[in-house]
């Protein structure tokens, strides 16, 4: 059990990186024909901003799954807890897991469920209701994203604990 | 109600990454006072502050600097820094200084600036007789030209978070941006007087024009960049288009590049795009019951009681952010304290614009300010040097930059100038 | 508690919606119902707030029209150009052809509800940087900026051209002549500082910018009937409170413009209907099928 997990938050990432860099690339190449249409050929194609902005939304989301899986989130202040293989480091990582929970279980409820109604109006059936502005396409198709990063980080989260290989923090610089 | 704050800090001292801690304790508040219905609109409301226009730049920035470190750029840069100002007292301090404003053009980031240039000039600086903390100090210090002068990470978010102008935002970085590295240049040449620091000899330094020639894709991405938004040719998310454009091609001319370096530089744009994200979905919950609990109109009231107006108004959000910039990240500052206070500086009138330099410039001090000065924490990690003598050693250069950002504050016109010749509107 | 999701500043004087917003929310009150005003943003963007009427949380929101349009395009009908020729005119039209009814049937799915259609400002007209426009061969050489598609189709039709700017960059577009002009609402000009290198206004009546009204079903079908009646009754007097503010805004609209020293075009009868007709081409767009775009030019034409 332990090892499919793990093998399965690891297959997951090794996918999720390759759709985060095609998400990227498609963000740059419709920016890019954006640019050409409206010079070269002055006529701007409206459906390339849309196209673009979603590919963000993925890539960001995506990023979001990647980043917590090699725990590099930012963070504001490092753990005042002994380090791992200290029995206390278990209780730092406890928390900090139980923090994730906190915030994520929510989302992926309400992506499913609805305040009323159930699983028929949940979030991504509302979504599923509404087409995009230029695309014509269901909505759902890009809100979807949401609710899948929220699923990739609870299942790395459970990798977390099912390894019992240590991972040092590799927290990612902003500024 | 009572029992937040501690969660708070039992989150907090566990080491919880911020947009977790946030989004958690947003949660909890939600339950604690009797509104877990609106737990509902979570993933709407992440959704809708993801989807917004001006953060479209954000990636493609940050893939421009990832292709540009990884195409061995930085070298050809202080190669050309060298050749102009090389020969004068405590030269490699300005060569340094004018690397990072060179850098800033292709970067948006402060980290990376520091984290590319000190391991180079750190060592180079102390064989030359320099004090090795004081290299370590002019280097951190230096780097927050990164983020000021276009591109810059942190004025996207700014521009998305308030809705300002992310064009205008850019262009009127570029004259703060000058203004500081010739402040600490000035700087730089009185201690090279007064402690005696070396100059270079003219021949073994690189010629002018073939440094130049070899430092010229790097250097024309910034002018191209820049010449796009001033004329209105191009939106800040095309010129990040551009940009990579400029950054694959130099970067062929540079190193030539290979798919594996492109995957890598792609991949790691993805993760650090992520990580920005994560942080804003997790504000975007916290704002939302800002709002719902009236809490961003009793902060107003609250600021409203000092009585403070127009510029004072300005200090006083500069000192909160000072002290902000000490602890936290300036992502992280940034996404917490914008929402709470931009809206009423921009009600009494002050330019959203304006105000934007002013923060960003604000949070960027906090950077080599103890006790979480990133970018000391990435010089020092990097070489070695004590971490709390290399924070002494930066307080001359600190003092500079509270002047500078006073000045800022108290002239808008050193911010809105270039702007407003162009055409943008900054009100 | 209704909870009304503002679009702007709550400014009497120059917003036809919070206008509406106001006399609702006072005839609210005076019945004894709880109503508390949402600024904008407070609830979140256009997206977010259609959500929270979906789900119950938002009672009354001042909405995009583009938010019906996601679930039903036949609203767009009332974007199209000279398809009214007066808020009146409108209002007969709406009445006529039961729309609120036949949006209102599709928008249940979503469980919200339109209840009115609010201009916002006096009729859209043609505002340039140097050229003053009174027909469209005026606009010949014109570059313009465009929303969307539809109004590039339309620029097109009137022999001009058109590029779509967001509307952030529309000032500096204007300043370094990347557009010559725009379409808006008299006040726009004014309230976004403008003035100073906008110089005409043409009074062409294009379009009337508007607002939809949109209720959470789950609020209103919940109401019990003394309440629903008030609702009913505040929706009229908000609508007559609007249109009030319209007949009086649609000249200061024009005065507070010259005061501000921007040449003003009015344009007679003959010669909007010359823009109409030119208009009229761009009907057929994908925005909307083409039986939708009959239904609005009967409606439209039998009672003009
Ligand atoms: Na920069
Ligand atoms: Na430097």
């Amino acid at each position: 059990m332990r090892h499919a997990i793990v093998l399965a938050s690891n297959s997951v990432h090794e996918v999720t990186r390759r759709i985060a860099v095609l998400a990227v690339c498609l963000m740059f190449l419709t920016v890019m024909l954006q640019i050409i249409a409206r010079y070269i050929f002055s006529a701007p194609p409206i459906w390339t901003e849309d196209v673009a902005r979603y590919a963000m939304v993925w890539t960001g989301l995506l990023g979001a799954t990647m980043s917590f899986k090699t725990r590099s989130d930012a963070v504001l202040m490092q753990s005042i807890f002994p380090r791992p293989p200290h029995v206390l480091a278990v209780l730092a990582e406890a928390i900090q897991s139980a923090a994730v929970l906190i915030f994520v279980l929510p989302v992926v409820y309400f992506c499913f469920m609805g305040l009323r109604g159930g699983f028929s109006k949940g979030y991504l059936a509302r979504q599923s209701g509404l087409t995009t502005d230029t695309l014509g396409i269901p909505m759902v198709w890009i809100s979807v994203s949401v609710p899948l990063a929220m699923l990739i980080i609870l299942l790395h989260l459970a990798a977390r604990w099912a390894d019992n290989t240590v991972i040092e923090s590799t927290e990612t610089h902003l500024d | 109600m009572w029992f937040i704050p501690i969660i708070f800090i039992v989150f907090l001292i566990s080491g919880t990454a911020f947009a977790y801690l946030m989004g958690s304790v947003s949660v909890l508040t939600f339950v604690a006072v009797g509104k877990s219905q609106y737990l509902s609109i979570m993933p709407q409301r992440i959704f809708a502050q993801l989807d917004v226009f001006a953060f479209m730049a954000m990636p493609l920035f940050i893939l421009t600097a990832e292709i540009m470190s990884r195409a061995g750029v930085t070298r050809s840069l202080i190669d050309f820094a060298m050749s102009v100002v090389g020969r004068f007292r405590g030269g490699l301090g300005h060569v340094n200084i004018l690397t990072s404003v060179f850098f800033a053009g292709i970067s948006g980031s402060a980290i990376a600036d520091s984290a590319a240039l000190s391991r180079t000039f750190v060592p180079e600086m102390k064989a030359r007789g320099y004090d090795p903390y004081y290299a370590g100090a002019i280097t951190a210090a230096s780097s927050m030209i990164g983020p000021i002068i276009p591109p810059s990470i942190i004025m996207i978010i700014y521009g998305g978070l308030t809705g300002a102008s992310v064009a205008a935002l850019f262009i009127a970085g570029v004259v703060p941006g000058l203004l500081l590295a010739a402040a600490l240049m000035l700087l730089n040449a009185v201690i090279a007087n007064i402690k005696g620091h070396p100059g270079g000899k003219s021949d073994d330094l690189p010629k002018f024009l073939p440094s130049l020639l070899h430092a010229a894709p790097a250097l024309c991405l910034p002018a191209v960049i820049l010449g796009a938004l001033v004329f209105g040719l191009a939106t800040p998310t095309e010129g990040s288009a551009i940009a990579v454009l400029v950054a694959l091609i130099a970067g062929q001319y540079y190193k030539g590049l290979n798919w594996r370096m492109i995957f890598d530089a792609v991949e790691a744009t993805a993760k650090m795009t992520g990580t920005i994200f994560i942080i804003l979905a997790a504000i975007s919950v916290l704002g939302y019951l800002a709002g719902q609990l009236g809490w961003s109109q009793a902060l107003a009231n609250w600021v409203e009681s000092f009585g403070l107006t127009d510029t004072k108004y300005l200090f006083f959000l500069v000192v909160i952010f000072l002290i902000a910039g000490m602890f936290m990240d300036t992502p992280v500052a940034l996404t917490l304290l914008i929402p709470l206070f931009a809206p009423q500086a921009l009600a009494q009138g002050i330019s959203p614009i304006h105000l934007g330099i002013v923060l960003c410039f604000n949070l960027c001090v906090g950077l080599i300010t103890p006790p979480l000065g990133k970018c000391l924490v990435v010089v020092s990690a990097l070489t070695n040097l004590n971490y709390w003598r290399l924070a002494y050693a930066a307080l001359p250069f600190i003092a500079v930059q509270i002047l500078l950002l006073l000045a800022l504050v108290y002239w808008p016109a050193l911010s809105l100038t270039l702007p407003q010749m162009f055409g943008f509107s900054v009100n | 508690e209704v909870k009304i999701a503002l679009d702007g500043k709550p400014d009497l004087e120059q917003s036809g919606s919070y206008n509406w917003s106001y006399a609702f929310a006072n005839a609210l009150t005076e019945a004894g119902m709880e109503v508390r005003e949402m600024p904008r943003d407070s609830v979140g963007n256009e997206a977010e707030k259609f959500d929270q009427i979906s789900t119950g949380l938002l009672e009354v929101s001042l909405s995009d029209v583009r938010a019906i349009a996601q679930i039903d395009p036949f609203v767009y009908g009332v974007r199209l150009p000279y398809i009214f020729d007066d808020a009146a005119h409108m209002d007969r039209a709406l009445a006529a052809g039961k729309v609120f009814d036949r949006l209102n049937a599709k928008l249940a799915a979503q469980d919200a509800m339109v209840a009115a259609f609010v201009p916002i400002g006096p009729s859209s007209g043609i505002i340039t940087t140097t050229k003053a426009v009174r027909a469209p061969a005026d606009m010949a050489d014109l570059r313009m900026r465009a929303l969307d598609d539809a109004q590039i189709a339309m620029y097109q039709a009137w022999g001009s051209t058109g590029t779509i700017v967001p509307w952030g960059e529309v000032p500096a577009g204007l300043q370094t002549g990347v557009i010559d002009g725009y379409l808006n609402s008299p006040f726009v000009p004014v309230i976004f500082g403008q003035t100073d290198f906008v110089r005409n206004f043409s009074d062409a009546g294009v379009i009337i910018p508007m607002r939809a009204i949109l209720f959470s079903k789950l609020w209103y079908d919940g109401l019990s009937d003394d309440d629903r009646a008030t609702v009913d009754a505040a929706v009229v007097t908000a609508d007559a409170a609007n249109r009030a503010w319209l007949a009086q805004a649609s000249e200061s609209g024009l005065a507070a413009l010259e005061e501000k020293g921007v040449t003003v075009q009015r344009l007679t009868a003959e010669e909007r209907a010359v823009f109409r007709e030119a208009s009229k081409a761009v009907y057929d767009s994908d925005l909307m099928p083409s039986e939708d775009v009959k239904i609005w030019t009967e409606l439209s034409d039998s009672n003009r």
